[in-house]
């Protein structure tokens, strides 16, 4: 007995052993950076290949959901070991900025990108743009009789055709975008006209889609993205998408967008990271390969999406430092009866 | 004891930060009309999976240990392989069933709706939460004492009245420990529930945490908590003074197989059906997955995340059974008001929503790191702490079998070795833990295949770069790069399936009477 336990703990405490040694000396200057990534790995880690590459510096990441690594980063607080945040939306990189744990970028880095893509502070910059848009199944409603305005979509017309995702971040942002743009009263009346219109609640926008091509609904309010990932891997998707008229809501432009910690003993190699993820190269991975739009301008751009100026034409103004105000938009959403 | 106070820890963490809230705005929160519509979703789904997993495992665990049917050990492979696939790709694999694109849809070309909403959600937690019902059924259905049903068919008692007065009764205690995992799974569960469109009280959880408010996150999480309490309070009261085991002396015999005769195609079809939803539909699912063209080849990231898996899922299910023997032990060799609560609080543990439960444990070690310089680096996302989590939180799907097997074993063999004047230490090596082979062997199996799947301990706890499998199939599939998702998703299958297999036909020598290998219990 104690023989072939022998046999079966030595194994055991040497991998433990060697995993209690390579997971040591975290943090140091110069070594390697530390990325808490709410962003998949599909995307991220081609680039982080290629970074590698050209720098040599090698980045470690922590994968998962970004309001998880937003309060595991409040939590560590000084004590994180964390280097760079790159947030899959401007809410959580908000609530960081506030908290104070962002470090202020390079004033150049900030400048090189549209107003639009950063905070006011200079503390975070957005890395791509996800717009929202209307998706529609173009065998049951014809692009001439789509609502012009985000509002429209509560006429009794669209009763029980319309699906949307309260849970998914994006979607709250687009309704703190909202709340500033169109005041509370407005906002929640549209969001309670929306319920008793019967609109459906889905888990996030690839449900959505799904839903609009097997006939479940004819409208639905996703990001723009994932319908051009499903379009390249079948032409026959049977569903559509547009914007709203130029200016109006339903058109956010929310962001990914990443950051560096205040308390990184690695500033300089991680700001050099950000300028990396902003270089032309790297924007263009961004529109090619995941169709999410480059952040600075004359980058060759896939043919899916709309061009640099037009997404600046079409996008609301908003300013994205708002978009933190998570909390208030989610007591709103619980009040109307949709969390 | 040490452990049932680490249990408790993030109990205290929760409460600390729910205290600090403001408390009109839990108020606001928890007393609303929505509240009550919420939980009492949640209640009815409960009950509903709860129904169903018992109908799914019961013909199950009674035609793999009660019948002759041919192709037992396969049928009850397929009973246990539902537990490798992690829940939402279950809920995947479901709705992939009927709508655009999906299995019917490519098969005869029309689209049909998939199941969703209440009993979408019902299929899918039943289905892949059946197999801790049907593991907890099989044991005690092969542990049944055929003298009594003997008795009962000498009363004049047919075979169905024999079933519900007899071996129904005595299956009571499998059933409600099976029970109580499974609905702790079920009031936790958020990923299933929001593909299929069923609100239930988690999404109160998980809406608190996309508001990154640490004292939002801690109200409903204590909710959670207390309605596992409750659901443990319904568990001992169902179970009190619940006498099975045999009082006279002898040992129960083993008992001869009922010939199915006609029956075993009818019990074929029902087989069959449950292993096409529960285990063929999955992994056909991902299958299809890893055929679609892929953005970027991640192959040569799947072998070091296969390496990773098993080198926190090894350890972390055998630390869990040491853990959980002494509880077992206790709480059955000695029982008493203490005991009890030591074993009741394993399952607090588990029912912390994993989320809270990493949370605390971020929280506790930067306070240790914090008061001894010295351990700075090691205790905060390092790897024994890691599996010290682990432990923590699924120490009560361990304690579960090892706590049946010593029903089964007699305490008069300790009893005689310690009058031959054997040492304890020797006693517990050499008699009690061989006794408890096979049930230790299930233990470490469910910790194992638990550690599998688990998200976000992981992801927040474990050291840096250190990506399981789990984490790359969430990763990759949460942005809909599903195709990405699959080769991890298709080594957690094979991997988890593999290590089920090695239970279920490795064998191996036992000392409990009738039973002959491992198999025999598990299968």
């Amino acid at each position: 007995m104690s023989c072939r336990l022998a046999k079966f703990l030595i194994p055991v405490v040497l991998v433990v052993g060697w995993f209690c040694f390579v997971s040591f000396g975290k943090g140091v200057p110069g070594g390697p950076l530390v990325l808490y990534c709410g962003r998949s790995k599909a995307l991220v880690k081609p680039l982080l290949d290629q970074f590698k590459a050209e720098t040599g510096v090698q980045v470690q990441v922590r994968y998962a959901k970004t309001a998880q690594l937003a309060v595991a980063l409040v939590e560590e607080g000084l004590q994180s070991r964390a280097d760079l945040f790159w947030a899959q939306d401007a809410g959580s990189l908000g609530v960081l900025s506030k908290s104070g744990l962002m470090a202020s970028l390079d004033p150049k880095i900030v400048d090189s990108i549209p107003p639009q893509f950063h905070n006011r502070g200079g503390q975070w910059v957005a890395t791509s743009g996800r717009a929202r848009v209307l998706a529609f199944a173009p065998l049951r409603v014809s692009r001439e009789e789509l609502p012009q305005r985000l509002e429209e979509l509560a006429d009794p017309k669209w009763k029980g055709r319309v699906g949307w995702a309260p849970t998914n971040a994006s979607f709250q942002a687009a309704v703190t975008a909202m709340r500033n743009s169109w005041g509370e009263d407005r906002t929640k009346k549209w969001l309670a006209a929306m319920k008793i219109n019967g609109t459906r609640n889905y888990a996030k926008n690839t449900p959505i889609l799904k839903a609009l091509a097997a006939g479940e609904i004819d409208l639905g309010l996703p990001n723009h993205y994932y319908l051009l990932r499903l379009k390249a891997n079948d032409d026959q998707f049977p569903v559509e998408q547009q914007f709203f008229v130029p200016g109006d809501i339903g058109n956010l432009v929310n962001v990914a967008g990443i950051g560096v910690l205040k308390y990184s003993s690695n500033q300089e190699l991680a700001m050099e990271f950000v300028r990396f993820l902003l270089s032309t190269r790297a924007q263009q991975y961004f529109s090619k390969q995941v169709f999410e739009y480059p952040v600075i301008d004359g980058v060759e751009s896939s043919s899916r999406l709309v061009s640099h100026e037009r997404l600046l034409d079409l996008a609301p103004s908003v300013n994205l430092d708002e978009l933190s105000d998570v909390t208030d938009t989610i007591a709103m959403l619980k009040e109307v009866g949709l969390l | 004891m040490g452990s049932a106070l680490a249990v408790i820890l993030p109990v205290a963490y929760l409460v600390i930060n729910a205290v600090r809230r403001d408390p009109s705005r839990i108020a606001a929160d928890l007393f609303r009309y929505r509240t009550i519509e919420l939980l009492g979703n949640t209640v009815a789904l409960t009950f509903g999976v709860l129904v169903f997993a018992s109908l799914v495992a019961l013909p199950i665990a009674y035609l793999t240990t009660q019948t002759n049917l041919r192709g037992r050990s396969w049928i009850a492979l397929g009973g246990v392989l539902p537990l490798t696939v992690p829940g939402y790709i279950m809920a995947y694999a479901i709705l992939a069933l009927g709508g655009y694109g999906g299995f019917w849809h490519r098969l005869t070309g029309q689209v049909i709706a998939s199941p969703k909403g209440y009993w979408g959600a019902l299929l899918a937690l039943g289905m892949y939460n059946m197999p801790y019902m049907y593991l907890n059924l099989r044991a005690a259905f092969s542990d049944l004492d055929p003298s009594l049903e003997e008795a009962g068919r000498s009363l004049g008692h047919g075979r169905l009245s024999l079933l519900f007065r007899v071996v129904l009764p005595q299956l009571r205690p499998a059933l409600l420990s099976g029970a109580l995992l499974i609905s702790l799974h079920v009031i936790a569960d958020f990923g299933v529930v929001s593909l299929m469109q069923f609100e239930t009280f988690s999404l109160a959880l998980y809406s608190a945490n996309e508001t990154m408010d640490r004292g939002a996150f801690a109200v409903p999480a204590l909710v959670l908590i207390m309605m596992a309490m409750l659901i443990m309070m319904a568990d001992v009261f169902f179970l009190r003074g619940l006498t099975l085991h045999r009082v006279t002396a002898g040992t129960p015999r083993r008992k001869s197989l009922i010939e199915l005769g006609s029956w075993s195609l009818a019990a074929y079809f029902f087989v069959a059906i449950v292993i096409m939803v529960g285990v063929v539909a999955p992994a056909g699912l991902v299958v299809f997955w890893f055929l679609q063209t892929p953005l970027a080849s991640v192959a040569d990231g799947v072998l070091p995340a296969l390496v990773r898996s098993l080198a926190v899922s090894f350890p972390a299910a055998a630390m869990t059974v040491a853990l959980a023997i002494p509880i077992a032990l206790l709480v059955r060799r000695y029982p008493s008001r203490w005991s009890a609560i030591l074993g009741r609080s394993a399952y607090i543990g588990y029912a912390i929503p994993s989320l809270a439960f990493a949370l605390s444990f971020i929280f506790i070690s930067l306070q240790i790191e914090q008061k001894i310089p010295v351990l700075r680096g090691w205790i905060y996302q390092g790897f024994v702490p890691l599996i010290i989590a682990y432990s923590l939180h699924f120490l009560a799907e361990s304690i579960g079998p090892i706590r049946s097997g010593l029903y089964l074993a007699t305490p008069r063999l300790e009893e005689s070795a310690q009058a031959l004047g054997v040492g304890s230490w020797r006693i517990l090596m050499g008699v009690t833990l061989p006794l408890l082979r096979n049930s230790l062997i299930i233990s470490a199996a469910l910790v194992f295949l638990s550690v599998m799947k688990e998200l976000p301990i992981t992801m927040l706890l474990a050291p840096i770069n250190f990506d399981t499998l789990a984490v790359n199939v969430w990763s990759y599939s949460e942005d809909a790069h599903f195709s990405e998702a699959a080769p991890f998703a298709l080594c957690i299958l094979l991997s988890s399936g593999g290590f089920v297999w090695i239970l279920l036909f490795g064998g191996g020598k036992t000392f409990n009477g009738p039973r002959t290998s491992t198999a025999d219990l598990l299968a």
